[in-house]
């Protein structure tokens, strides 16, 4: 009698012992699928970024509208534009009608692609290393990188935050040698805003669009 | 019979502990299912009204708001200088450099300018040494003796590519930020560019510090620097131009990197 009664205690720890082991392995992978830390975010976009830029069917010039579409939407996936937009322009984001911000999102999103897409089509078998991610709070990380160019380390840190939406990590800044991209322009448009106004700093704004294309003419010309 | 339904005790407990830690490591589905319905609740598409200039994530977080920067009396003055200095890039100094590239290769360059970093190292190792940064004065005593000896005089970097000892950069603006001392106003110095009160100050108690000062006299020293910086910039050609193309106001934009990155710096 009391060996039967151990018996079933015994059967009912093993079973108990399964069905927690199940349900919290369970739970793990469902989790580590649904919710890959920010450094697998970053490191997926380096590495999927890297792959089209190394990609031989797309490096001929007629590819080139192409391969920057793939790359603009690869970064667009990680980085938004509204939430970066207004990062940037902090409280004085209370200056801008709606039209206004449209186009400054406009602007600064081409600002943005003709400077820095330009320097990434550049890329000539750099290595970038990932380190750490480092948690700033419960929802904001930085994944600190490096590029390696001619025996240099130049580090590169994403910034990342958990969007409340979908608990996705979505990046809010760049911090290249230091220097934050989101805290420097806040400086410059602080600047204007402050001295000037809107229509003054969308104005710098679309002369600036003018002149990079301009540059880019004429670098695509020499080549 | 007694020791196993211990053992099964046991078990049930370990069951219980792993399955416990298993979801302390993993807790988040469960906070990211309870924020959903809120947030879904905050943002409905009323976007007529003032609502869009708050983002979905980005609700005025107060210390990131405010504007981080450098103080900036002397703008005008410091503007002028700004220019000056970039006339001087680009129709002087870039020329030289571009000059110097052709009789000098790459490889002359970066031993020149090694060269200059190890004769530097007094400066380095008395800066960490006054900040109570030991490891970094030993570091700096290391790499000194193996540059000089191994790297042929300091031509060489072969501590840091033999063994992996990095340069400790401590400058005495520093020494004074880590002991709490501000940036005092922005300065632009003409032919030296951004600095502050407080980093322009810590570079002249430098220049106490750097043996060479004391051998050569004011003419043979300007000599000396302006080689070393014509060096140094011929190694970086560009960098200044494509950091300027990033800005839509050059000189704002450096002067907020020049803040960063000191702060950094002094943080470290």
């Amino acid at each position: 009698m009391r060996a039967y009664k151990l018996l079933g205690l015994k059967r009912l720890a093993v079973s108990l012992l399964l069905v927690f082991f199940f349900a919290s392995f369970g739970s793990w992978l469902v989790l580590a699928k649904v919710d890959p830390t920010p450094k697998k975010v970053i490191e997926n976009l380096v590495n999927q970024v890297l792959e089209v830029l190394k990609d031989p069917n797309l490096k001929s010039p007629d590819k080139r509208e192409l391969r920057r579409e793939k790359l603009r939407s690869l970064v667009s996936q990680i980085f938004d534009l509204d939430d970066i937009s207004r990062r940037v322009l902090g409280r004085y984001i209370r200056r801008f009608n709606k039209e206004q911000f449209q186009r400054f999102k406009e602007l600064f999103s081409k600002m943005l692609e003709s400077i820095y897409l330009s320097r990434i089509e550049n890329y000539s078998g750099e290595k970038v290393i990932f380190e750490d991610q480092r948690m700033l709070s419960p929802t904001k990380a930085a994944v600190l990188t490096k590029i390696v160019k001619d025996g240099q380390e130049i580090p590169v840190e994403y910034r990342l935050i958990k969007r409340k939406k979908d608990g996705k990590w979505i990046g809010y800044d760049v911090v290249i040698e230091g220097v934050s991209l989101v805290k420097n322009y806040r400086s410059q448009f602080y600047q204007v805003l402050k001295k000037k106004g809107v229509d003054e700093l969308l104005a710098m704004m679309e002369q600036k669009v003018k002149n990079l294309s301009k540059q880019a003419d004429i670098k695509s010309k020499n080549s | 019979m007694k020791k196993q339904t211990h053992s099964s005790i046991c078990i049930v407990l370990l069951a219980f502990t792993f399955f416990f830690l298993m979801n302390l490591l993993y807790p988040v589905d469960s906070m990211a299912l309870q924020d959903q319905p809120s947030v879904a609740g905050t943002t409905s598409d009323n976007s007529d009204n003032e609502d869009w200039i708050l983002g979905e994530d980005y609700l005025y977080e107060e210390a990131e708001e405010g504007l981080e920067d450098i103080s900036d009396p002397l703008e005008p003055v410091n503007r002028v200088f700004y220019h000056f200095n970039d006339k001087l890039y680009f129709w002087f100094i870039k020329p030289v450099c571009k000059g110097y590239n052709k009789v000098m290769p790459e490889t002359a360059r970066k031993g020149i300018r090694s060269f200059f970093s190890n004769v530097y190292t007094p400066v380095r190792a008395a800066n960490c040494l006054l900040q109570g940064k030991l490891t970094g004065f030993w570091r700096e005593i290391a790499r000194f003796i193996i540059n000089t000896t191994a790297g042929g005089l300091g031509f060489r970097d072969a501590a840091l590519e033999d063994y992996k000892v990095s340069k400790s950069t401590e400058d005495f603006g520093q020494t004074l930020g880590h002991y709490g001392l501000g940036f005092g106003p922005y300065l632009v110095i003409p032919f030296i560019g951004p600095s502050s009160l407080r980093d322009a100050a810590g570079s002249v108690a430098d220049s106490f510090m750097y043996p060479p000062n004391y051998f050569m006299d004011t003419w043979e020293s300007m000599g000396r620097t302006a080689f070393r910086k014509i060096n140094d910039v011929s190694l970086r050609l560009g960098e200044y131009e494509s950091f300027k193309e990033t800005a839509i106001d050059p000189y704002v934009s450096i002067r907020q990197a020049y803040y960063q990155y000191r702060l950094k710096q002094v943080k470290k």
